[in-house]
């Protein structure tokens, strides 16, 4: 090769890797600012998240703070309180709207003078007034103003300010401002926030609102159909809750606003309501009445203390509650409990007493007897006894009946002997009264009946001799026994046995085959209402009425049910008055 | 010699309380209701009425509602006579009859006969014309 094909070869070698050595310084410059991109793109990113999380977690502890307050003043301090972690300001501040007036308060991060502060309050009550399409004055605004002091020597005007409305279940109740002597500080970031901030707020106490107000509404459809009166008053003693039953309780109007003093006015001083609150509210007593008559009802009355437990734990009384329980059902129960005892006393001490007072006479050696006084004295001394002896075996027999330890004994007998028995038996008696006794009996009864015949004879004695008691002269008593096929017309059955009365058998008196009897008259009847209670011991007494007062323990019918249910049978009545009553009982056939 | 009206339906009581007045001081009439009572005082006016309250056709109450209307010139003294052991019962009757008469009570269950005839004899005593 000769030099200059050298040269050249090398100048060229040269040349390319001068190229290769600037392109490749190039490209790693290049490299270099690209990564250094990335690098800030990522420290960006990474500030970005930061910040998001930041924000996450203080919106989340806002939310967590104001969720359990429905107090807005709270939640907006709440908010104002942790707003510098976000965003810069010289204040920050809200107006909210009160029934009577405006609250403005205001938070200085740093000094300003009070030209400031008048700015921002002019300014925001300009844009409360828009959003509200009202005019509001500076006489109406109340201020309250906190954190730095003023200095009046510190007069920037205001640059930047920024306004959020404040709105709640729908509806606008106040603005929330930033604002600072420094000029555009408040960019898309800012206002982001402070938009997730109180909409974060809105919708928690909105949500709140309306969770309280769907258990108010549930309290309240508790408290309206609750039978029991209830009336709560708060610490002034001004009504606050007060249902229908309470209303008709005190005879109240069920519409119109009422006082306590309406309360007061009702009682009639039976019930000295303002008292028994005040105490419960100012000792904590709670108070139970007795029984108190208001109109036709008994009420026992509860007085208590209402007691709330604030978000801190402690309790405080916030008014009283009166309860109006009505008792009248058992206040009639023991008043029939107590007339029954009462009644079975007098009952037996009559003829003790009578007992008695023939001894007295009997061991007087002064008076002499003859032998028809002396006789009748035996007489009276065996009826009375006999009398008391029954009485004792009937409350004993109810007794065992309520008890369900009341037993009888069947036995195969003569249904039809025992019903000539009783009816032969009481001839004697229908007679001195002039009234007519018969009897009638269907075909097919069986010669041999399971019975207990000591019972039957028991419910035969009360039901005829209560016929013949209760029908006047001149009248008709009649006993129809007949027998009962299954599936048979019950009233058909007895009218071919002989039954005239209008008073109509009912048509189903249980499954089966059973022998029926029916003791009827065409006496004084006996009134419905008393036909509710006429086979339980426990009867409506008959005490207004002049009805002359029949006596007698009025246990047999109770005892006769018994018996008839313990042979598996029913027993009735139906009874017009000045028609007649019609008793029925049955006895099936096993 | 006395004349006592009996006004009650309890039969013991009545004859037990006749053998037990002297025969030879008192003369014992027996009405077992109000209308009876009513009736023996028009034709011969007694000295004393013991009176029942609780018999059928018209008690006690009711006849002395009934002896208000009669407007006697001079009131007969009565004796409410009762079974009933509670004192305000009796005193329902008591403070209603005492215009026209009623000067006292007996209880039959409480008093022996011996006393029911001395608390006789003393309203007779003080009461009588």
């Amino acid at each position: 090769m000769d030099f200059l094909s050298l040269f050249s070869l090398i100048v060229l070698i040269t040349t390319l890797v001068f190229f290769v050595a600037v392109f490749l310084f190039l490209k790693n410059l290049k490299l270099k600012r690209d990564i250094k991109i990335k690098e800030i793109k990522v420290e960006e990113r990474s500030k970005e998240m930061d910040s998001k999380m930041y924000e996450l977690a203080i919106l989340k502890e806002l939310g967590d703070r104001v969720g359990y307050s429905l107090d807005v003043h709270q939640i907006m301090d709440v908010i104002t309180g942790s707003l510098h972690q976000f965003i810069n300001y010289s204040a920050v501040s809200y107006m909210l709207l009160e029934s009577d007036k405006i609250l403005f308060k205001i938070h200085l991060e740093k000094s300003v003078h009070r030209g400031f502060i008048n700015e921002v309050r002019d300014r925001m009550l300009k844009s409360l007034g828009a959003l509200l399409d009202k005019e509001f004055k500076e006489n109406q605004v109340e201020e309250l103003i906190s954190g730095a002091i003023l200095i009046e020597e510190v007069n920037a005007p205001v640059e930047s300010f920024f306004n959020i409305p404040l709105v709640i279940g729908g509806k606008v109740v106040g603005v929330l401002t930033v604002a600072d002597t420094q000029n555009g500080l408040y960019k898309e970031n800012e206002m982001t926030i402070l938009y997730k901030i109180t909409n974060q707020a809105s919708s928690a106490v909105t949500k709140l609102q309306e969770v309280v107000t769907n258990e108010k509404s549930k309290l309240n459809a508790m408290v309206l159909s609750m039978s029991d009166g209830i009336v709560m008053t708060d610490l002034d003693y001004k009504i606050l809750v007060i249902n229908p039953a309470a209303r008709r309780a005190l005879s109240l109007d069920p519409m119109k606003e009422v006082t306590l003093f309406d309360f007061i006015d009702n009682l009639g001083g039976k019930f000295d309501i303002r008292g028994r609150l005040e105490e419960s509210v100012k000792l904590k007593k709670e108070y139970t009445s007795e029984r108190i008559l208001l109109g036709e009802k008994f009420f026992q009355i509860f007085v208590l203390p209402v007691k709330s437990s604030s978000v801190m734990g402690q309790e405080s009384i916030t008014g009283g509650v009166v309860i109006f329980h009505d008792v009248t059902s058992e206040v009639e129960v023991e008043t029939l409990r107590k007339d029954f005892t009462s009644m079975l006393v007098h009952e037996l001490r009559s003829p003790l007493d009578g007992v008695k007072k023939i001894s007295e006479v009997l061991k007087n050696k002064k008076i002499t007897q003859t032998p028809e006084s002396y006789d009748e004295y035996i007489d009276l001394i065996y009826r009375n006894s006999s009398g008391m002896l029954e009485i004792v075996n009937d409350i004993l027999d109810v007794a065992k009946i309520e008890a369900g330890k009341f037993d009888i004994h069947k036995k195969e007998g003569d249904f039809i002997k025992i019903i000539n028995d009783r009816v032969n038996f009481y001839s004697i008696t229908a007679q001195s009264s002039n009234i007519t006794l018969k009897s009638f009996f269907g075909k097919d009864i069986p010669e041999k009946v399971m019975f207990d015949s000591e019972g039957v004879e028991h419910i035969l004695n009360n039901l005829i001799s209560n016929a013949l008691k209760y029908t006047n002269k001149e009248g008709l008593v009649e006993v129809i026994t007949f027998l009962h096929k299954e599936g048979a017309s019950l009233p058909e059955e007895a009218k071919i046995a002989g039954y005239q009365s209008v008073n109509s058998i009912p048509l189903d008196l249980g499954q089966g085959t059973f022998i029926t009897v029916i003791v009827t008259d065409n006496g004084i009847g006996i009134e419905e209402e008393n036909i509710k209670t006429i086979f339980s011991k426990f009867k409506q007494l008959d005490t207004k009425n002049k009805v002359p007062k029949k006596n007698g323990t009025g246990l047999g019918l109770v005892i006769a049910k018994g018996i008839i249910e313990e042979h598996g049978g029913s027993i009735g009545v139906v009874s017009k008055i000045g028609v007649g009553s019609t008793f029925y009982f049955t006895i099936p056939l096993s | 010699m006395k004349k006592i009206l009996i006004i009650d339906d309890d039969e013991v009581f009545v004859k037990t309380l006749q053998d037990f007045l002297p025969k030879e001081k008192y003369e014992t009439v027996h009405a077992k209701d109000g209308v009876e009572g009513l009736g023996i005082i028009d034709k011969d006016r007694p000295n004393l009425i013991i009176l029942d309250l609780l018999m059928p056709r018209m008690g006690g109450m009711e006849f002395l509602d009934d002896l208000r209307e009669k407007k006697l010139e001079k009131e007969i003294p009565i004796l409410i006579s009762s079974q009933l052991s509670k004192i305000e019962d009796i005193s329902k009757a008591i403070v209603a009859g005492m215009d026209i008469g009623v000067k006292g009570y007996i209880i039959k269950a409480s008093e022996n006969l011996d006393m029911i005839v001395s608390e006789i004899e003393k309203t007779l005593e003080k009461y009588s014309a």
